[in-house]
């Protein structure tokens, strides 16, 4: 049943389709990194409508599947507004908005670490709102949470075969596809899961390490 | 300065219940009274920290809460406004609250450099000056985490007076310091009293410190004034019972 010759061919054709999926992955985080830090910061505003908005639509994403917010992008968006993406650019958006949420709640975790005594110098100084965040509050509330945020990379990588739902030919639709055509439906799908644990486990020792650097930092 | 009818609840539990008062430029005032009597709530409401349930408290005649519209009428400050009565106050706290990723040098040019506007040069001379004044010139390039407490307490007495505010509000800055550590937050402040411009709102449990450098000194209990009189009324001659009782229990 299990070709090892097959195996091999199948696996450099596999190989061939993992910058697609790895960029993907990247970008989604990317986005799913800003959307999310904007959600946690509209969450913070001072106007109550904003906060509502804000923290409304967070919630709608992330009880809606993913797969049902991609076939939207993809199929149903372009119907309404004269837009049409790549399957790439919608699958990095899907992604990166449906994360975006879970993300913005691991920025609200860090954010909500802070002492309120960093606020209240912020504004006894006469800070800016703007200069607030980017030099006293991002700066202290980022760097304990890069190890989360690194973790949701891993999940976001571990998400790209949905986006085979929408035609972007990743690793798992690259497998399917040579299935299909070779009727060996054994070792493709095989490798893909081997390719993902190995790719899942060097990202983790990164994580690993990035945690070791910048977990614990001197307080005040 | 001055707190007109200011009162302050938090929910059902009225904090302030009726200040009028009047700092005047360069006055160095005490504030003194029991644990829990509102003096921190005092103190924040100028440092627009917290904001009055009721009354106005104005600096300079401007109300902080209310500006005026373009049509004359009065409406609630808007962050603009909150910001200009800002550049007039400023505050050192019980914890110091100095930012822990950044340098002494920086904690203390941030504000002049991305506030006032000054050159990368003109702040950090201004900062010099400040921080030989607190005797912590040496500690430039320190991060908080390697100064003692009293250290701290003086780089953020520095932090809030290198921006030349009209008026600091001092809240107990040395009751989270141990006590051989006390002495030196009170000599700055006293040095730094003695030159004038600046005037203090000293919230205080030290009395000696509160005799020695205030010009009036205030006891408030349960969110009123009781007593106010100079440093010679209050500690010679106390009238009410209640600051007798105060000071006794000292
Ligand atoms: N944000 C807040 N929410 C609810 N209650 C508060 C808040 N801030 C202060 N209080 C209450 O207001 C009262 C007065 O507090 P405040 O800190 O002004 O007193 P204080 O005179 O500074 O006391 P101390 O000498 O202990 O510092 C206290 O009973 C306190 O519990
Ligand atoms: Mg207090």
């Amino acid at each position: 049943m299990w070709s090892w010759d097959y195996a091999m061919d199948v696996s450099v054709i596999l190989l061939r389709a993992l910058p697609a999926a790895l960029l993907a992955a990247a970008c989604g985080f990317v986005i799913a990194s800003t959307v999310g830090l904007l959600i946690a910061a509209l969450i913070r505003s001072r106007f109550a409508s904003v906060r509502r908005v804000a923290s409304s639509v967070a919630h709608f994403i992330r009880s809606t599947p993913l797969l049902v917010q991609l076939f939207f992008l993809y199929y149903s968006l372009p119907m309404l507004v004269p837009v049409s993406m790549t399957a790439f650019w919608t699958g990095a958006i899907g992604l990166g908005l449906h994360y975006s949420t879970y993300m913005s709640e691991v920025y609200r975790s860090g954010i909500d670490a802070l002492p309120k005594g960093q606020w209240e110098a912020a504004t006894a100084l006469n800070l800016s709102k703007r200069r607030t965040w980017f030099s006293i509050v991002l700066p202290q509330a980022i760097p304990p949470v890069l190890p989360i945020m690194g973790n949701y990379l891993i999940v976001i990588f571990k998400e790209t075969p949905t986006l085979s739902a929408i035609t972007y030919v990743e690793l798992l639709l690259r497998a399917k596809n040579e299935a299909s055509v070779t009727y060996r439906v054994f070792e493709p799908f095989t490798i893909v899961g081997i390719i993902f644990i190995v790719c899942s486990l060097m990202m983790s020792l990164l994580v690993a390490r990035l945690e070791k650097r910048w977990g614990r930092r001197p307080s005040a | 300065m001055e707190y007109r009818g200011v009162t302050k609840s938090f929910g059902d539990l009225e904090v302030i219940k009726g200040i009028d008062l009047r700092l005047h430029a360069g006055e160095k005032l005490a504030f003194i009274g029991p644990s829990g009597s509102g003096k921190t709530t005092l103190g924040r409401m100028l440092m627009t920290l917290e904001q009055p349930t009721t009354g106005t408290l104005t600096i300079d005649n401007e109300p902080i809460w209310q500006m005026k519209d373009k049509r004359g009428n009065w409406k609630a400050a808007n962050e603009a406004h909150l910001r200009s009565i800002r550049e007039k106050v400023g505050m050192v706290f019980q914890h110091f609250n100095l930012f822990p990723h950044l340098t002494v040098e920086r904690n203390v040019t941030l504000a002049l450099t991305s506030v006032l506007n000054l050159s990368k040069e003109e702040a950090i001379g201004r900062a010099e000056s400040m921080l030989e004044k607190v005797g912590l010139l040496d500690k430039l390039r320190n991060y908080p985490s390697q100064l003692s407490g009293g250290q701290k307490q003086r780089v953020a007495i520095a932090r809030a007076l290198v921006m030349r505010p009209k008026v600091v509000v001092f809240d107990e800055v040395t009751s989270a310091l141990d006590p051989e550590l006390v002495g030196e937050v009170l000599a700055v402040i006293k040095e730094i009293a003695k030159e004038g411009e600046t005037a203090m709102m000293l919230i205080t449990h030290e009395m000696d410190f509160a005799r020695e450098v205030a010009d009036r000194v205030i006891f408030g209990a349960e969110g009123l004034i009781v007593e106010e009189g100079t440093p010679e009324d209050i500690f010679e001659r106390p009238q009410s019972e209640r600051l007798r009782t105060f000071l006794s229990r000292l």
